[in-house]
């Protein structure tokens, strides 16, 4: 017919709005036409059919009890892989007893094999890292003030570009030039008949001392020959250490290799891969230290107390020997004027050639087995204790500022946008603290900040989680929020197992600190922006 | 809750009765949620809007007058602020574009997938496709078959034009048709 009208008036129609006027013409209208009854009656029902949907809503503990069940399977399997390994490593461990101890990632030779080849490089980069470091810095704060004036020029955080302004003239102030000498080469050298009247720092990759050097030494690189004469003390970190010459003063080491045939005035401090004092050495006052290998044919006028993985000895002790090892070898050669105390695990490992001469007492000390601290009542004590404080803490903040466990852990997303944002924290604070210290005037503030990072590392970020945690794996009551209380203390529970699990321990409290911290910045930002909007 | 013993809450709640806003809460928290959820369109945002209403409830309810029904009230208020965010979230973009209003000559339509929805997985399908309309065309559907608005009300608070609002609420309803039409076969 055609005063059909169109369906825009009878989605008006049944939604009731149409004007008095008009909604008689279409109860007329519809009086007499079927065909647009019956689409006056489909738009009814789609009403309906809306309104019903609509009032389904998803109880907002849904999407959360999703997350928390696939939480749960993640720790379950993570629990079970711990275990599987556990069992796996005593089984080799019965087996070949020698095999484990590189599957320990603290042996001291994997540590320092993977501690010399990482972090050599960076540390021989170290001077010019840091004021690239710091210029980088310079210019990302200042970008980032550009970039946030004109993102928001209506902004209502003028705090933070204030706080911004301030490092960036933080940035400005010209640092201290250095008073020491340093020379940065590829091969940096000390000439023979060269003398340098101050300290010294040498950085490069093969330095070479070969005249004097009237104050200390300070080197890192990849090798040092010192055939000349220090009058101060001697510091390297590197792969290599040569000493022919003379250093009066003491000598500090971090090392892959360590070879003394000279004179040391007074102590040798070392953490070596391998340790060699040739004969010809001459080492007025102690030697103190961790390594690899040790030989020792040389002489030492006072103690020798080391952690090495084997330990030789042909040479001349001046007092006492202390030494933890797998393997002590005292040749015949060898004298020893105090006492030999060894530290070993079997009996076996020492052992004392007839013709070497020992002063004192000879004391052999089997080291105990380390006990895993799983089994002792006293740790879960600990863990009781940690936990309790935990939650006191996080009940306090809740009563303190309420909102500030809001959401974070409704989906997957939400998840890493909080361990995204939980990573900038813990990247970027050091960072910022050091600037600030870098200028006298930061330093109050860089001193709080810095606290409040340790203390939100060590605690507050284990609370942030174990809330978020523990609200998701509650089942929600229709109507209510799950009780906080509760809520936190599953929660934690959860975080202290999985942080204590062998193995993947580490792994998961890292994980756990990082979405933490996110999840406590956000909660920070929403409380504060909450604070400043006047209801 | 009947009527009388609601009065009794609201009152105790307008003088900072922590239980009775602990009440309150109870009683409204889910309706307050859905619809921070329908226009907000992000879960996690919904759940922050839902816990800044009530936390400004005790603040807000001392303007409350019981000329409105209470849940009405309330639910103007969690519009308003969830609109807030809304136009904070697009700082420079306005919420709705200026459209000409016209009156749209469409021939009748079929019976639409929207009549035949009954089972919980035909909801969610709906639901995700409302999620999913622009929101230009999810603020004034969800006001009004959420919140149940008149044209006017929902005029009002979104500053538009009442013949606005209704095109808008019109082409919703299509472009949820065209949505649902394409996504599946039997609904």
């Amino acid at each position: 017919m055609s005063d059909c009208l169109s369906e825009f008036t009878y989605s008006m129609y049944v939604d009731g709005e149409l004007a008095e006027s008009e909604r008689l013409r279409v109860q007329q209208h519809l009086a007499q036409c079927a065909h647009c009854q019956a689409l006056a009656a489909a738009l009814e029902t789609e009403n309906r059919v809306l309104a019903e949907v609509f009032s389904f809503v998803d109880e907002p503990g849904a999407a959360r009890q999703r997350v928390g069940r696939s939480l749960l399977l993640t720790a379950g399997s993570a629990l079970a892989v711990a275990v599987a390994l556990d069992q796996v490593v005593a089984g080799i461990g019965r087996i070949a007893p020698g095999a484990v101890s590189w599957m320990n990632s603290f042996s001291l030779a994997w540590f320092q094999g993977f501690f010399f080849n990482n972090a050599l490089d960076l540390i021989r980069e170290g001077p010019a890292m840091l004021n690239a470091l710091v210029t980088i810095l310079g210019v990302l704060v200042l970008g980032g003030i550009a970039v946030g004036v004109l993102r928001h020029f209506l902004s209502r955080h003028p705090m933070s570009i204030a706080l911004l302004a301030m490092l960036a003239l933080m940035l400005g102030v010209p640092r201290p030039a250095s008073a020491i000498e340093s020379r940065h080469a590829t091969n940096p050298r000390v000439g023979p008949t060269e003398t340098v009247d101050q300290s010294l720092v040498l950085t490069g990759d093969h330095a070479e001392i070969d005249g004097t050097v009237n104050g200390n030494v300070l080197s890192a690189g990849q090798r040092l020959a010192v055939r000349g004469t220090v009058k101060g003390d001697l510091l390297f970190f590197g792969h290599e250490l040569e000493i022919s010459g003379t250093v009066e003063g003491s000598v500090y080491v971090f090392s892959g290799a360590v070879v003394i045939s000279g004179h040391v005035g007074r102590n040798v401090l070392l953490w070596a891969g391998a340790m060699q004092i040739d004969p010809s050495a001459h080492i007025d006052g102690d030697v103190l230290g961790a390594g690899g290998d040790a030989r020792l044919a040389g002489t030492v006028g006072r103690d020798v107390n080391l952690s090495c993985g084997t330990f030789e000895t042909r040479g001349s002790i001046g007092r006492n020997l202390q030494v933890s090892t797998n393997l002590l070898t005292v040749d015949s050669s060898a004298r020893i004027a105090g006492n030999l105390e060894a530290h070993v695990g079997k009996q076996q490992e020492v052992e004392i050639e007839p013709g070497a001469v020992i002063g004192g007492k000879t004391t052999t000390i089997l080291k105990k087995k380390p006990v895993s601290h799983y089994t002792e009542s006293k740790y879960y004590f600990w863990q009781a204790i940690w936990m309790a404080g935990a939650l006191v803490v996080g009940l306090l903040l809740r009563w303190l500022v309420p909102g500030v466990f809001g959401a974070g852990m409704d989906s997957g997303g939400a998840l890493l946008r909080s361990a995204g944002v939980g990573f900038l924290a813990l990247v970027a604070t050091p960072v910022a603290v050091i600037v600030a210290c870098i200028t006298l005037v930061g330093i109050p503030a860089g001193a709080i900040t810095l606290v409040l990072w340790l203390v939100s590392l060590l605690v507050l970020a284990k609370v942030f989680a174990g809330a978020a945690l523990g609200r998701a794996l509650l089942p929600a009551q229709p109507g209510a929020s799950p009780n906080f209380v509760l809520a936190l203390l599953a929660g934690l529970a959860v975080v202290f197992v999985a942080i204590n699990l062998p193995y993947v321990g580490g792994w998961l409290s890292f994980l756990i600190v990082l979405v933490g911290l996110g999840l406590e910045v956000l909660g920070a930002r929403s409380s504060i922006r909450r604070g400043a909007v006047t209801p | 809750m009947d009527e009388a013993k609601l009065q009794m809450v609201l009152t105790r709640a307008m003088d900072e009765d922590g239980e009775a806003l602990g009440e309150l809460y109870r009683l409204f928290h889910a309706r307050v949620f859905g619809l921070c959820r329908h226009l907000l369109g992000r879960p996690e945002d919904a759940e922050d809007a839902a816990s800044e209403v009530f936390a400004r409830l005790p603040k807000a309810i001392k303007s409350y007058q019981s000329a409105l029904p209470f849940s009405r009230w309330l639910l103007s208020v969690t519009s308003h602020h969830c609109l807030d965010r809304l136009r904070r979230r697009q700082l420079e973009q306005r919420l709705f574009d200026a459209e000409p209003v016209d009156t749209l000559a469409v021939t009748a339509r079929e019976a639409s997938p929207l009549q035949q929805v009954i089972s919980d997985e035909g909801r969610e399908k709906v639901r995700g496709a409302i999620a999913a309309l622009p929101e230009q065309y999810r603020l004034p559907l969800t006001l009004r078959y959420y919140s149940d608005l008149s044209y006017d009300e929902i005029a009002q608070q979104l500053g538009l034009s009442r013949p606005n609002v209704a095109t808008l609420i019109f082409r919703a309803k299509q472009q949820l048709r065209l949505a649902l039409a394409g996504s599946a076969g039997a609904g």
